[in-house]
């Protein structure tokens, strides 16, 4: 595919991908300006080397893998990079839905829904450890598969995977104790049985259906 | 009357194993065949149906942070990529 190799097609191209390869890029710093470097780097690296790129449709996940790998021999060297799976944990068990549903307020997850503002799912998704964030802002913010994320961050399928849930589940814990500011917790600890389709009432929400 | 020996029939998965679906699904990375069996849960089972919802509602607030485009963004890159 001849087209990269024209500079001011190769620029068009890039582009379409840059305001992504900024959020990925400031989920990673942090920081407004250094983030634009990272972007300015990467473009930069993808121009000196897009020869090397076999399969032109992968263009978007090649940048987001270079901005990735650019982003790790910077910091190398730094505490921050230190990444272990066993910060803030938190509650493996833990579901929003069931809290927001325990609360005895009527449709109370539409409530929080639309309560909900995007700078406050922002803050959240910040604060999350690295090694979950990036996770979650490739595969839920930029669109990627597990199978290119994958690619991107060096890491099994597997982990991908985990690492996305652990994320979407210290979020919910960030989201609820937003929903509780809300006031969205009348009767949180009350424990209101789910009633199924079919009438049983089950304490723990768990259902056999019948075949 | 002619079976398709090789299609699997569609199980019936409880509302646990439904949960633990749920993101995959939203993910698209649910294989047909446990797509299909939670496909069905969902359709008879209103609990699972909603929190599908709201984590479906939950994840597209999400990925709406990135329709907030940086409009000098591009500018910015076109001018540097003009300087290499």
């Amino acid at each position: 595919m001849p087209l990269l190799n024209n500079k001011s097609l190769f620029t068009e191209e890039v582009l379409k991908y840059a305001g992504g390869l900024k959020r990925f890029a400031l989920s990673l710093c942090h920081n407004q300006h250094n983030a634009e470097d990272l972007v300015a780097e990467t473009v930069l690296k993808a121009y000196e080397n897009f020869s090397a790129l076999k399969n032109h449709c992968k263009l978007k996940s090649w940048l987001y893998k270079i901005l990735y790998n650019q982003f790790v021999s910077m910091n190398r060297k730094n505490s921050r990079m230190k990444e272990t799976n066993t910060i803030g944990t938190g509650d493996d068990s833990f579901s929003l839905f069931e809290k927001l549903t325990a609360t005895g307020i009527e449709n109370p997850e539409n409530i929080f829904l639309q309560k909900l503002t995007t700078a406050s799912v922002q803050k959240a998704i910040e604060q999350l450890p690295l090694v979950f964030k990036k996770a979650l802002v490739l595969s839920d913010m930029e669109q990627f598969s597990y199978n290119e994320i994958s690619k991107i961050l060096g890491v099994p399928i597997g982990t991908v995977r985990s690492r996305i849930a652990r994320a979407r589940r210290q979020l919910e814990i960030s989201l609820w104790h937003l929903a509780l500011e809300m006031g969205l917790s009348k009767r949180a600890t009350s424990k209101q049985p789910y009633v199924c389709t079919c009438g049983k009432k089950e304490p723990n929400f768990i259902h056999q259906h019948e075949a | 009357m002619k079976h398709n020996v090789n299609k699997p029939s569609v199980k019936d998965i409880d509302c646990d194993e439904a949960i633990k679906r749920l993101m995959d699904y939203l993910d698209d990375y649910l294989k047909n065949h446990r797509k299909h069996e939670l496909e069905k849960h969902l359709a008879t089972c209103l609990s699972c149906m909603n929190r599908f919802e709201f984590q479906k509602s939950l994840k597209i607030k999400i990925s709406s942070l990135a329709d907030h485009p940086d409009p000098f963004l591009a500018n910015r890159l076109k001018k540097f990529l003009g300087s290499v």
